[in-house]
């Protein structure tokens, strides 16, 4: 590990204009669990951090007229515990709950989550250079991949890490970015960008823009969500495949329902053609089964990773039967 | 029994401390982060140092540049192997009788060539770490990199690529032989055969390799280390070209060892730079660092066919394995030995043939581990008990029944079993332990169970004829020094030593001071390996202190005018055992035998039995002084869908011999059993072409809370063990049969076998689809 200095910014647009020019040199933390991980394995080197932690009023759940508010800085417990996003979003709040332990949860930050770099082994490993760090090849494609994507895959097979992700997409949520070139807020699932876009990042957030906000909308009449998450212990790992599902549902039949896999892809990976499916159909396991298999027909699955697609269609339908 | 046992049971019965389930007298400083540990130890003046590792498995190093590092301000020391006094030396398993065969060259840096990913090539100390870690990279080595082997039965062959120099791949392989095992099959009514495989499991223990040397006024090398070898000092020694008593080794308490801290870890880099620079100098590892350069337990590749006749008695069993050493001999060849010995289980077979062997490949080196190759066969052999059950109709533990050694009766190399067998009685205790069997949850859910023994050895081969030493000596107060020179890894064996010598003096235990792990001022104790440390040093502290306990009851003798039977030291008091309000106050006694100059101390040796080699034709001989036999049984429920296994019932059920502290028993017990749960579901160091994909936490999946279950211990206690009291050992016993008895549980759910660890849902389900 190499040492850098820490920059404690007191507004955002200290940090926007802070890091104008120097771009790779500063790095973003907010809670650092991901982050200063990077920098003791040396995959990242940067010069300065920039701690968003000592901007004031970024940690916040606050419920407004036309949705909820979550400041990125707020807390993974804090989301978890919160009995807003518990009652009204279930999704979100299983979501929150299932990463990490509760000391990571405690430190990591709502922000942070959506922005995290992936866990391929090989991008973990400081001495691989592979396509994602600059080299020219992707060791997974024909190496150990039983973790990597099935879909949307090519360059880069890397699955989007993140348990909020998927959970945030099915809720609508959007995102609020500060950047020099002035602020946005768009659809989270526009947020994330497959390898092929970039294959060095997995977002469209350059180095000096800051994501500040998310919003959900409010709920709906008879609205339901969850979030259903398969890992290989019994607790404190990556989703291997996960479903986030929201819809509206009464007699058994979803008037509207949203799909998100997470652990399958390089992003969120919407399940469209499954939700069509469903829709207006008198759910049954076969249904969903069915549904499933059609919409993940265009897997490619590399060669130890095939499994994930069966039990996506598994962990999807205990997830849609769960909502009824 | 015999008369000198029936003697020690009487003596046994009235224990005060022995055999309560006592706090350890260190576990509130544990409890309240005070103990102190390796890394904790800061020195005056202290540098830091690094390793450079190889970033190949396979390769030629051309040339090492260290000019620019050397120049980095704030170093103080590059080191090559061109600067290592002795580079090369040879391992010897043991540290006072040497045997021959086997010796494995060892290299503190690599030469020439580099054998495995992560293996030393280069050493910095530095100012800071940074400075360090800056200097590492300043390091050029130009690398040729080579094809490599990673696969050890393609490491086997005749013409494949050559790990070392001119040796074969080949290690070493042993043989054993019991009549002729064509016979046998012959004779039998049914055969199941089968290959199984398990995979590199790493200790994953709290605490990363750590240490602080220095040299001290007088010019010893002094080492402060987290080892369970202080006893490494010699080697040490002779890397620098130094008189073994010039390098002195103090163990740490530590943070978990279970077999990684058995060979050298960070002590001969310490020991190099600080002999360089003459400055103190730390070297704490990464965890990533950790698992990419200490020892795995081995994997193993293992082919075995087991006959029986119709009625479930076994005929013959024939066994190949195979184990992957990796880079570097280390204890390779005595961790097969143990397999071989052990690849017949605690069962009663005519015909056997068993050819193992250990080869090197370029994967990271496969070393000591908590059980020492006996959970790799117990896996398999259990494995095919189970598959012999079901061809013969007859239940798991009919057919163990029908086949368990017993006292009296000879193991596959001869070796009669001259002590009690707890066979049938941990099997039948285990299973009738689950009670009765859980219900289903969901129409996804099976449920099934599973049971598997094991039979482990405690205390080191008998060829290398073990000792130990301890210390006991009494104050003018009546409180109690005992020095004796083990490494504590945490599993209460200090804490042992002062109930030992507490019970024996008849004191409380807080006037107990106990010094470990000192090559230089405790009496040398051996390894705290081989689940020897409460056999070998409580037999030497019970020794010593019953010699102290002589002098006093000798000299009370006189005062009291009595005979010295009739006497014995309670509550530090010699009392009169037909009268006890008859007393004398001990340290009355203590002063007496002061001014008489009786001796109030004493050094007591206790030897292993001593045997020669065994006959390495036919494996037939004694290689271990004796065996905890047990049982694990487990209930489980597989998700048929998503091949996820919950554990819902897990059993431990040993013979003890006598729980000197039944708390510290129970703690060997759950942290075995977790530690062989992990191997069985979930724990696989990931390789590919010699790179560990795995080498941090949050790769490498361990247990968690939420994946154990309260373990239910049963204890027995069959006061028939080698060590004091009656005792046996169970550090390593623990872990040996709970990953096939949780195997045998899994495809007693699904009616598949799986024949390769760990169970992971992946496996699972593709097992599953292949059925
Ligand atoms: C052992 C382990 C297990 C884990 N298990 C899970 C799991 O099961 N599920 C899961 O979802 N995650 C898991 N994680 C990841 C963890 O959730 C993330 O590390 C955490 O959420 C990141 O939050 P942070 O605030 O610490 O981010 P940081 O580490 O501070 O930052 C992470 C990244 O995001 C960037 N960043 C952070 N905040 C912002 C912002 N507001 N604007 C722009 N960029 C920003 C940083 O520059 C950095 O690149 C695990 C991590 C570990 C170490
Ligand atoms: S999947 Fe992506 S991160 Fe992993 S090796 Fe390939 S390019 Fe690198």
């Amino acid at each position: 590990m190499t040492n850098f200095k820490i920059a404690e910014p007191q507004t955002i647009d200290q940090v926007t204009s802070l890091t104008i020019d120097k771009k790779d040199k500063y790095k973003l933390m907010a809670g650092g669990t991901d982050l200063l991980a990077e920098i003791k394995d040396e995959i990242i080197e940067p010069e300065v951090v920039v701690d968003l932690k000592s901007i004031p009023d970024l940690s916040y759940i606050k419920k407004e007229k036309n949705g909820v508010r979550i400041g990125a800085l707020t807390s993974l417990a804090r989301l978890a515990e919160d009995t807003l996003i518990k009652n009204e979003y279930p999704a979100l709040h299983e979501a929150a709950n299932s990463v990490a332990s509760p000391q990571l949860r405690n430190m990591g930050t709502a922000g942070g989550n959506l922005c995290q770099r992936p866990r391929c082994w090989y991008y973990r490993d400081p001495q691989v250079k592979c396509r994602k760090k600059g080299g020219g090849r992707c060791f997974a494609f024909r190496g150990k991949n039983k973790y990597h994507a099935i879909l949307g895959g090519g360059l880069c097979y890397i699955v989007h890490p993140s348990d909020l992700a998927p959970a945030l997409i099915a809720l609508d949520a959007e995102i609020s970015i500060n950047s020099p070139k002035g602020n946005t807020t768009i659809p989270l699932t526009n947020f994330y960008t497959l390898p092929k876009i970039n294959v060095r990042k997995e977002n469209i957030l350059a180095p000096n823009e800051v994501l500040r906000e998310i919003k959900i909308p409010l709920i709906k009449k008879e609205e339901k969500s969850t979030y259903s998450k398969f890992i290989e212990r019994g607790t404190w790992d990556f989703a291997i495949v996960s479903a986030a599902v929201k819809g509206t549902v009464s007699g058994g039949i979803f008037r509207d329902i949203t799909i998100v896999l997470g652990g399958v892809a390089p992003v969120p990976w919407r399940l469209t053609k499954a939700e069509n499916i469903i829709k207006g159909k008198k759910i049954t396991e076969d249904l969903v089964r069915k549904a499933t298999r059609e919409a993940l027909k265009e897997a490619k699955p590399l060669e130890e990773n095939g499994y994930k697609k069966e039990l996506a269609e598994i962990v999807l339908y205990r997830a849609v039967l769960s909502l009824l | 029994m015999s008369d000198a046992q029936k003697k020690e049971k009487s003596f046994q019965s009235g224990h005060k401390i022995i055999g309560k389930p006592l706090a350890r007298h260190d576990a509130w400083d544990k409890v309240f982060g005070k103990t102190v540990y390796a890394d904790d130890y800061f020195l005056p003046g202290m540098l830091y140092g690094k390793v450079l590792r190889s970033e190949y498995a396979a390769a030629n190093i051309l040339s090492i540049d260290t000019s620019e590092a050397e120049k980095l301000p704030g170093v103080k020391a590059v080191m090559t192997a061109k600067d290592v006094p002795n580079n090369e030396t040879i391992t010897r398993f043991g540290q006072t009788h040497s045997v021959g065969g086997f010796e494995g060259l060892y290299r503190i840096l690599a030469y020439k060539k580099v054998r495995f990913r992560g293996e030393a090539v280069a050493l910095v100390a530095a100012e800071t770490e940074v400075i360090a870690q800056k200097a590492l990279k300043l390091i050029k080595v130009d690398y040729k990199p080579l094809l490599g082997v990673f696969n050890p039965i393609e490491a086997k062959k005749p013409g494949a690529y050559k790990v070392g120099e001119s040796e074969s791949n080949v290690i070493c392989s042993y043989k054993v032989r019991k009549d002729d095992v064509e016979k046998g099959f012959a004779l039998s009514d049914v055969i199941v055969e089968n290959t199984y495989r398990v995979p590199a499991q790493d200790h994953a223990y709290i605490e990363p390799e750590s240490g602080v040397a220095w040299i001290d006024d007088d010019g010893v090398i002094t080492i402060r280390v987290s080892t369970q070898v202080i006893e490494h000092f010699r080697e040490v020694a002779e890397v620098l070209g130094l008189p073994h008593n010039r390098v002195r080794v103090i163990g740490t308490m530590i943070g978990g060892g279970f077999g990684g801290k058995e060979d050298i870890t960070v002590e001969s880099y310490l020991a190099l730079l600080t002999w360089k620079t003459k400055r103190p100098v730390k070297l704490t590892y990464t965890r990533e660092e950790s698992i990419l350069a200490h020892g795995k337990r081995h994997p193993y590749f293992m082919k075995y066919r087991t006959g029986a006749t119709n009625d479930g008695k076994l005929m013959a069993l024939e066994a190949e394995l195979i184990s992957d050493a990796g880079g570097y001999v280390y204890l390779s060849p005595w961790v097969l030995l143990y397999s071989t010995v052990g690849a017949t289980g605690p069962y009663d077979i005519p015909y056997v043939k068993v050819d193992s062997y250990t080869v090197l490949t370029n994967n990271t080196f496969s070393s000591a581990m908590r059980g020492f190759g006996v959970p790799q066969v117990c896996f398999a052999y259990e494995s095919q008990m189970d598959e012999l059950a079901l061809r013969l109709n007859l239940s798991p533990l009919e057919v163990r029944k029908k086949n368990y050694l017993k006292k009296g009766k000879a193991m596959a190399t001869g070796r009669v079993l001259d002590r009690y067998v707890a066979f049938p009685e941990t099997a039948e205790k285990a299973l009738a332990a689950l009670g009765e069997q859980s219900k289903p949850k969901s129409p996804a859910e099976k449920i099934g169970r599973g049971i598997a023994s094991g039979m482990t050895s405690y205390g080191r081969m008998v060829f290398l004829h073990d000792t130990s030493r301890s210390y006991v000596g009494l104050d003018m107060d009546g409180s109690v020094t005992v020095r004796c020179g083990v490494q504590d890894l945490g599993g209460g064996q200090s804490s042992s030593l002062a109930q030992i010598a507490a019970e024996v003096l008849g004191v409380p235990m807080k006037d107990i001071k106990v010094y470990i792990a000192d090559t230089a001022l405790t009496p040398l104790a051996g390894t705290t390996t081989a689940t020897r440390q409460l056999y070998m040093s409580g037999n030497a502290t019970l020794k010593a202190a019953k010699e102290i306990k002589k002098n006093l009851l000798n000299k009370a003798a006189d005062i009291l005018e009595v005979k010295p039977e009739s006497l014995d030291l309670q509550d530090k008091k010699v009392v009169v055992k037909e009268a006890p309000d008859q007393t004398i106050p001990l340290t009355d006694v203590i002063a007496t035998c002061a001014s008489d100059g009786i001796p109030l101390y004493n050094v007591a040796q206790f030897n292993a039995p001593f045997r020669e080699l065994i006959d390495f034709k036919t494996g037939q001989g004694q290689v271990f002084p004796d065996f905890t036999f047990g049982t694990h049984a487990a209930e489980i429920s597989v998700d048929v869908e998503t091949g996820k296994v919950k554990v819902l019932k897990l059993v431990a059920c040993l013979d003890v011999g006598k729980a000197i502290n039944p708390l510290s028993v129970e703690g060997q017990l759950e942290g075995g059993t977790i530690q062989g749960l992990g191997y069985a579901l979930m724990e696989d160091v990931v390789l590919k072409k010699g790179v560990t994909l795995t080498p941090s936490l949050s790769e490498y999946l361990i247990p968690t809370s939420l994946d154990v279950v309260d373990i239910d211990k049963v204890m027995l206690e069959s006061g028939d063990g080698l060590g004091p009291f009656g005792a046996k050992g169970v550090g390593e016993p623990s872990v040996t049969s709970i990953a096939p008895a949780v195997v045998n549980a899994v495809c007693d759910a699904l009616g598949i076998r799986i024949f390769d660890l760990p169970l992971t849902p992946e496996k699972i389900v593709k097992a599953l689809k292949k059925s």
